[in-house]
């Protein structure tokens, strides 16, 4: 009766071939017509005029080793990394004092380590989760910030700078941001109308003002809205800054994955007799934040690009240190300037264009789980 | 307990705790100022100010008030805001349809733009537009001249009008060492630390503009542009006719978050010394000491800011509104 | 969705925030700074970010200056150690909410004595140890020789300073245009000078030498020899703490007192068997004048053999000594035809 079926199904076919010559590639991509030409033939210039000039004083006349600015300030000398060798140990790790710096190491390797299992696809995620939003904020401040009970000395955050302050601010704002941002968004859909107001009302607050004025005002009122006698560290100020802004900006993503979710959701939930805590646990969470993985990590994106902000109250972040060492006497010239805001934005690139490809990554892989939209 | 019972618990208990917690911050801050003496009024920003200020769209003097100086400085941020926004909607758009074109030369070199710029601090373009863009620029004495506008280290100088017999005339910039040996003299003047803000802030907000217009023109089904070909209309009455408004109801929400975000963005101001209202009201704050008052009246201008630009927007947006779906 | 479900979560912000709170540190700046610094083992010392001559920390991160000298010595006279100081360095835009809030002891931070900032903030200047008066630096090639053919000319300033206010007073007085070009840090300011950008800089004297030195070609500037305006510097405490008050304002006479009466770092143990009551008194060896102020009788005896007296001071941080070659000037002794003169211990 079935032997009309077949059997075993046919093997896959590779794709069918597209191939076409390598002339009418360019010729469609550049040459398409006579103002494709024009362009193609104005951006070409546009990069012969400027790329050589570039190489030359970035590569092939640029200083990579003198012991002060002398060689540096050499006419015709180019890009002075020398400058950058030199200051390198400043621009990572501020004056914290040399001989404590692997606490800095320990800390941050750390935390790294945490948030490639955190990323790592198919691992368990709950102990990732807990190292990294319990386990680490402790233990971090207690490392970089000394226990003397444990045998660490203590270091002041007064000496605390460069990429380290950088980091530290970046993973504040995210370790305080998601779940801080999830408690907003959660309240701002609660039923009961105050506790919705007071998440409206912190949101609003700190997405309507710029960053820099939140600083400055946890800068100079939080001192003043606490008891006299406690005034908090001068760092832990524009801390408490960028973790109510990112909340905030955490909070409306968040918001937007959670309307995702159908409704349908919690409704079969409850019903297939899971607890309120439950649903929101196994149901409705793991989807929302799934939905908006690639806007979590640009907010992130967006938030250490921030972090650059905090020099407004004095903190000495990497931009900051970079921008105040090239001051030194001894190695000030004409070209430490150009070196060095090309260094802090080489340093920016890496770290911005390595979380934005994640997220360019995982919105692939979720567009390609997802049945298309019509 | 019932549950309208318990609800009522919960948000009584939630407003008892934050209001115990503002009641603590009050106290506190009372107990604060009092102890500091620092002044609770808003009476201050009628006191003579004392600083001279740079730039400024109305008349101000150090012998004006501190009220004056906080609108030089919103007008200053308004400055920024307007003349940022229209060049990085030029740039923005420009980029955007670079990305979209079939040129691939011209696609990837916007793509590099979009991508390099949207991936660096804005701050760091400041300071790079101010240290290594402007200032290589020549003294008054060797300003570059065209068209009766002049450019050099002490700003960008354009004609203005003035009203000298009651009839107006045209007041040309020119560097004339026997009137003042020190600055070119007449015309209306841009500052070089609102040049760099102005610059920087459109290449950045521009490149954001870039993605959202792509996204919005490539949110329009392929269909479209083929149904407009095969009704007889040309490439270019598809494009303003078939492509632009569907696109244009995709891309204005974004844009307008955009407009918003430069406008609280403009407040970098503060770091290469132009005088905006983050910065004045700084100036104001040390002087004065009323950080209460100060901080207060900057939240609610920035906040009335966002709200003036959401109006003006939504006046366009309703233009777009015509006909069904939003 | 059901609505009760966030307050669940919310059980949890209690331990957020006291997470937050652990953080701050517990710093007692109640009532009585001596007791609370006492306690704590340190003073807390506000000063400059950086200041070539007043505060700047060296190549091994040490702070170094005259303001810092001040620290030390009010450090000197509670702990028997100069080194006893943690320095928060502040900018001039939030330097006096940062005493204000008693996040700092005491501001060290060539901060001008001016009424308002007496009256209107809460703060109480202590005694006058430096004097000093805004200047300008200029360009050599402009050939002038007095500020007042400044007129139409760019000037960088500092914000937040009484620079800042002095400039505008000044070319209004005379009735002259000026741009200012004002800058958050001084070290902005000297950059944009540097760049051309202005064709003056403007702050105290003192700080126009140092700052000079981090121009490309130092002597292609010089310092206008005109001052336009009074600036004496001050360290300044809380109001509503007389004993720190005081403790920190005889710290400064004491120096000063010293000096007049030759002790010096070298000599104050030899000098401590003087016949001379004045001097015996000072060092402790006459009567009790130490205990009004909390400390013990050889409270200033201490203070100079770890920090030397004023002129020791002076000339190892801006003076002769140091790279800057600050002529003493006002800031001599009144018998020297300076105006430094202190009170009597006694």
């Amino acid at each position: 009766m079935t032997d009309f079926c077949r059997a075993a199904p046919i093997p896959q076919r590779p794709p069918p071939k597209f191939s076409r010559p390598f002339r009418a590639v360019l010729r469609e991509n550049f040459f398409a017509d006579w103002t494709s030409a024009a362009i193609t033939f104005a951006v070409f210039a546009f990069l012969a005029l400027a790329l050589p000039p570039l190489w030359r004083f970035f590569i092939e006349d640029a200083v990579w080793r003198a012991p002060d600015g002398a060689l540096c300030r050499a006419p015709g000398a180019g890009a002075c990394w020398a400058f950058i060798a030199a200051k390198g140990p400043f621009f990572l790790y501020g004056a914290y004092p040399p001989d404590q710096r692997w606490r800095v190491d320990i800390a941050f390797g750390l935390a790294a380590a945490l948030i490639f299992w955190l990323l790592a696809p198919g691992a368990r995620k709950g102990r990732a989760a807990l190292g990294l939003f319990v386990v680490l904020p402790p233990v971090g401040f207690a490392l970089l910030s000394g226990a003397p009970a444990l045998g660490l000395p203590r270091v002041e955050t007064t000496l605390w700078g460069g990429a380290m302050v950088t980091l530290l601010v970046a993973l504040t704002g995210i370790v305080v941001a998601l779940p801080g941002g999830a408690l907003l968004a959660l309240g701002r859909r609660s039923g009961l109308p105050a506790l919705r107001f007071f998440c409206a009302a912190v949101i609003e607050f700190a997405r309507g003002a710029p960053l820099i004025a939140v600083l400055f005002m946890a800068n100079a009122m939080l001192p003043l809205f606490l008891p006299a006698d406690w005034a908090p560290d001068r760092l832990l100020r524009p801390l408490f800054g960028v973790a109510l802004f990112a909340s905030a900006y955490m909070a409306e993503v968040v918001r937007a994955g959670l309307n995702a979710v159908p409704p349908g959701q919690s409704e079969a939930a409850p019903a297939l007799g899971f607890g309120r805590i439950a649903t929101l646990r196994f149901v409705v969470l793991p989807q929302a934040f799934a939905a908006v993985i690639p806007a979590i990590v640009n907010n992130f994106v967006a938030l250490f690009k921030d972090t650059t902000l905090v020099a407004i109250v004095g903190i000495f972040d990497f931009l900051h240190t970079v921008d105040a060492a090239r001051l030194d006497p001894r190695w000030a010239g004409p070209k430490i300037a150009a070196t060095a805001y090309v260094f802090a934005g080489l340093f920016y690139l890496a770290f911005c264009l390595s979380m934005s490809a994640y997220a360019r990554g995982v919105e692939r892989r979720l567009s390609a789980s997802r049945p298309p939209r019509l | 307990m019932s549950r309208a019972v318990r609800r009522f618990a919960i948000q009584a208990g939630l407003a008892l705790a934050l209001g115990l917690l503002f009641a603590f911050a009050f106290i506190n801050a009372r107990e604060n100022l009092r102890a500091l003496g620092i002044p609770t009024s808003f009476a201050f920003l009628h006191d003579v100010a004392g600083f001279s200020i740079n730039q400024s769209l109305i008349s101000y003097s150090p012998l004006s008030t501190y009220g004056r100086a906080l609108i030089v400085g919103l007008l200053n941020t308004v400055l920024v805001s307007v003349l940022s926004g229209i060049f990085a909607t030029l740039i923005g758009f420009a980029a955007g349809f670079a990305r979209l074109s079939r040129n691939l030369a011209l696609s990837r070199l916007a793509a590099a733009y979009v991508g390099i710029v949207r991936n660096l601090p804005l701050l760091l373009q400041i300071l790079f537009c101010y240290a290594i863009v402007l200032a290589p620029l020549p003294g008054p004495a060797e300003s570059y001249h065209f068209a009766g506008f002049v450019l050099n280290n002490r700003g960008f100088f354009t004609p203005a009008l003035s009203y000298p017999h009651f009839w107006p005339a045209i007041d040309w910039p020119l560097f004339d060492p026997a009137l003042n040996r020190f600055n070119v003299v007449g015309g209306w003047r841009l500052s070089p630390e609102a040049c760099a803000l102005i610059l920087a802030l459109s290449l950045y907000t521009g490149a954001y503009i870039a993605e959202i217009v792509r996204a919005g023109v490539q949110s329009v089904a392929r269909g479209q542009s083929e149904a407009a070909a095969a009704m007889g209309l040309s490439a270019a009455q598809a494009r303003r006719l078939v492509i632009r408004p569907q696109a244009m109801r995709v891309i204005l929400p974004p844009l307008i978050s955009q407009y918003l975000a430069m406008t609280k963005n403009s407040s970098l101001a503060a770091f290469v010394g132009f005088a905006d209202l983050m910065q004045v009201s700084g100036t104001i704050l040390n002087q004065t000491g009323a950080a209460l008052q100060v901080m207060a009246l900057v939240m609610a201008l920035y906040l009335a800011l966002s709200l003036a630009t959401l109006a003006v927007t939504r006046l366009y947006e309703r233009r777009l509104r015509w006909g069904g779906r939003t | 969705m059901n609505p009760r479900r966030p307050l669940n979560l919310i059980r949890f912000f209690p331990a957020l925030f006291a997470i937050l709170l652990g953080l701050c540190a517990g710093r007692e700046a109640g009532a009585d700074t001596l007791d609370a610094t006492r306690a704590r083992g340190f003073v807390v010392c506000g000063v400059n970010i950086g200041l070539a001559g007043f505060g700047l920390p060296d190549d091994r991160g040490v702070w170094r200056g005259f303001d810092i000298d001040a620290c030390r010595a009010v450090a000197a006279a509670i702990f028997d150690d100069p080194d006893k100081v943690q320095y928060i360095p502040l900018s001039s835009k939030d330097r006096f909410t940062a005493l204000q809030s008693g996040e700092v002891d005491l501001l060290s931070h060539n901060t001008t004595w001016t009424e308002s900032r007496e009256v209107g903030q809460g703060l109480l200047f202590t005694a006058i140890n430096f004097y000093d008066g805004q200047g300008f630096l200029i360009r050599k090639s402009l050939g002038i020789s007095s500020a007042l053919k400044l007129g139409g000319a760019s000037v960088c300033v500092q914000q937040g300073t009484t620079n800042e206010l002095n400039l505008a007073d000044f070319f209004r007085a005379h009735g002259l245009k000026m741009e200012p070009v004002v800058f958050a840090t001084a070290d902005e300011a000297i950059r944009a000078y540097d760049s051309g950008r202005c064709d003056a800089f403007s702050t105290d004297a003192s700080g126009l030498y140092a700052e000079r030195l981090k121009l490309a070609h130092p002597d292609e500037n010089v310092v206008l020899k005109e001052t336009i305006s009074k600036e004496p510097f001050s360290p300044a405490v809380r109001q509503g703490d007389d004993r720190w008050f005081n403790l920190v304002k005889w710290t400064q006479f004491a120096l000063v007192d010293a000096e007049e009466l030759g002790v010096t770092s070298q000599n104050v143990e030899e000098m401590k068997k003087s016949p001379n009551p004045e001097i015996r008194r000072l060092l402790g060896q006459e009567g009790d004048y130490g205990a009004g102020l909390g400390l013990t009788p050889d409270w200033a005896a201490r203070i100079i053999k770890a920090v030397g007296n004023y002129g020791e001071i002076f000339e190892t941080n801006l003076g002769k000594d140091s790279s800057l070659k600050i002529p003493r000037g006002l800031n001599a002794s009144w018998r020297d035809g300076g105006l430094l003169y202190a009170p009597p211990v006694r």
